[in-house]
């Protein structure tokens, strides 16, 4: 093997434990908490780095292709009623809660869940 | 566990479907690039669950409660919150979702994981006991101690999953800033901004694919914007033992599998905590489950036994079908 090769081989070997080890630190940033994965998620969108194999286990996640990124969603808005992340199920009041809007007639489509007893 | 896409005219969503807390497990988001990175939060947050609240597991906070004798107990901030969520439901159904079923649902011989219930024929024996009841229960938030008296096992299985459910679309929508929708065994909360029309829940007897229309038994596809929908029956979790045609929904004041004239009930609310206890609560009320309903204004369809299908002020009257059973 020439110094050349062997250089390059070095290189290679390096960029596999540079993989690894930011693969590692995406990993354990998401485990230790939603805020670290905030940025984590935050800087999937922004740069097209190779997020996708960060340790979703065995999960045959879906591609998601550029042009399927284009829902409805106006992801500015975020907080309004999701904000409440401890939700009335931990409320103290006695009685059930109605939704005033929640339930419609389907639009049909795609049906996107299920629910029966189980 | 699986994954997909799926593109429909104006909305864009993936789904994930695997299973944990013995039951099946659905995540749906809008933006189908935090899809993966939501399923392992969520997987996180259900293993929690899950050591806190099962009833199954040796090394659970909740059956670490079973040897506190009387003794009042520190207990994780997740099982004060389940405790009080499933207190809560108590009182809000009149006592017809009570969390010290526990030993009623040994003595029928749900004492296992459920896939080895069915596998179990040892005998067992009948007999009419009352809960102890929720009152006996003392919880203390301010200090998160909790007060089991000696002999009372306890039992979430009622509430837990829809306040799980609750928490992860809530949590997930916040860090994703996307739509999500979380079904646990069918119990369904939803939160962020739901795709163009809202989310399509197909409500049946049974908790199934997506993709498999029932066969049998009627169903109906309704839009859920916001809040919980959960969904309670006697058709699922069914054994036999000894004779004896057994299922999961225990009647408190008998300690007995209920005998309901509903043999499906669905109910949309603020919270799918709210919604399953209201479910639940229907089919232990019986015949006077759809006026405690319209009384608190809650949107529900209760199929009887008989397939005859009732449903509540606020449930969808136009509903999307497809099948000639759909109603």
């Amino acid at each position: 093997m020439t110094v050349k090769e062997r250089g390059a081989a070095t290189a290679v070997r390096r960029g596999k434990r540079r993989i690894a080890a930011a693969t590692a630190a995406i990993t354990l940033a998401a485990a230790a908490g939603v805020f670290a994965l905030v940025g984590t998620m935050q800087s999937d969108a922004e740069a097209d780095t190779a997020a996708g194999s960060t340790g979703t286990t065995s999960s045959s996640s879906p591609s998601p292709s550029a042009s399927s990124n284009t829902s409805s969603t106006s992801d500015s808005s975020t907080s309004s009623s999701s904000s409440s992340s401890s939700s009335s199920s931990s409320s103290s009041s006695p009685d059930l809660q109605s939704s005033s809007s929640g339930v419609t007639s389907s639009s049909g489509g795609s049906t996107d869940s299920t629910s029966g007893a189980s | 566990m699986s994954a997909r896409t799926s593109t429909a005219p104006l909305r864009t969503t993936a789904a994930a479907d695997w299973r944990a807390l013995g039951t099946s497990v659905r995540l749906v988001v809008t933006d189908p690039a935090l899809l993966d990175s939501c399923n392992l939060l969520l997987a996180r947050h259900l293993a929690e669950v899950d050591a806190a609240c099962s009833r199954f597991r040796t090394d659970s906070e909740l059956t670490a409660l079973d040897a506190s004798l009387g003794r009042p107990v520190t207990v994780s901030p997740l099982l004060a919150e389940a405790l009080a969520v499933a207190l809560r439901a108590a009182e809000a159904t009149d006592g017809t979702v009570d969390p010290t079923v526990g030993s009623a649902m040994n003595a029928i011989g749900y004492d296992r994981d459920f896939t080895l219930v069915q596998e179990d024929d040892r005998p067992i024996r009948l007999t009419v006991k009352r809960a102890p009841g929720w009152r006996t229960i003392d919880l203390d938030r301010t200090t998160g101690t909790v007060t089991v008296p000696v002999g009372v096992r306890l039992d979430l299985g009622a509430t837990a999953k829809a306040w799980a459910a609750d928490k992860a679309a809530a949590m997930l929508a916040q860090v994703a800033g996307c739509g999500v929708l979380v079904s646990l065994g069918g119990d369904t909360a939803v939160a962020g901004e739901p795709p163009a029309g809202g989310w399509n829940i197909r409500v049946q007897d049974v908790t199934g694919s997506v993709d498999e229309v029932p066969t049998h038994g009627t169903y109906a596809t309704i839009g859920l914007r916001s809040g919980g929908l959960a969904t309670s029956g006697t058709a699922a979790r069914r054994w036999r033992r000894g004779g004896y045609e057994l299922h999961h929904i225990v009647d408190p004041r008998t300690g007995l599998p209920v005998r309901s004239p509903w043999r499906t009930v669905s109910v949309a609310a603020a919270t799918s905590a709210d919604a399953n206890a209201a479910s639940t609560a229907c089919l232990v009320k019986g015949a006077g489950a759809e006026r405690w309903l319209t009384r608190l204004g809650l949107p529900a369809r209760l199929v009887a036994q008989d397939g005859t299908v009732v449903t509540t002020p606020g449930w969808p009257t136009h509903q999307a079908t497809t099948h000639g059973t759909a109603a």
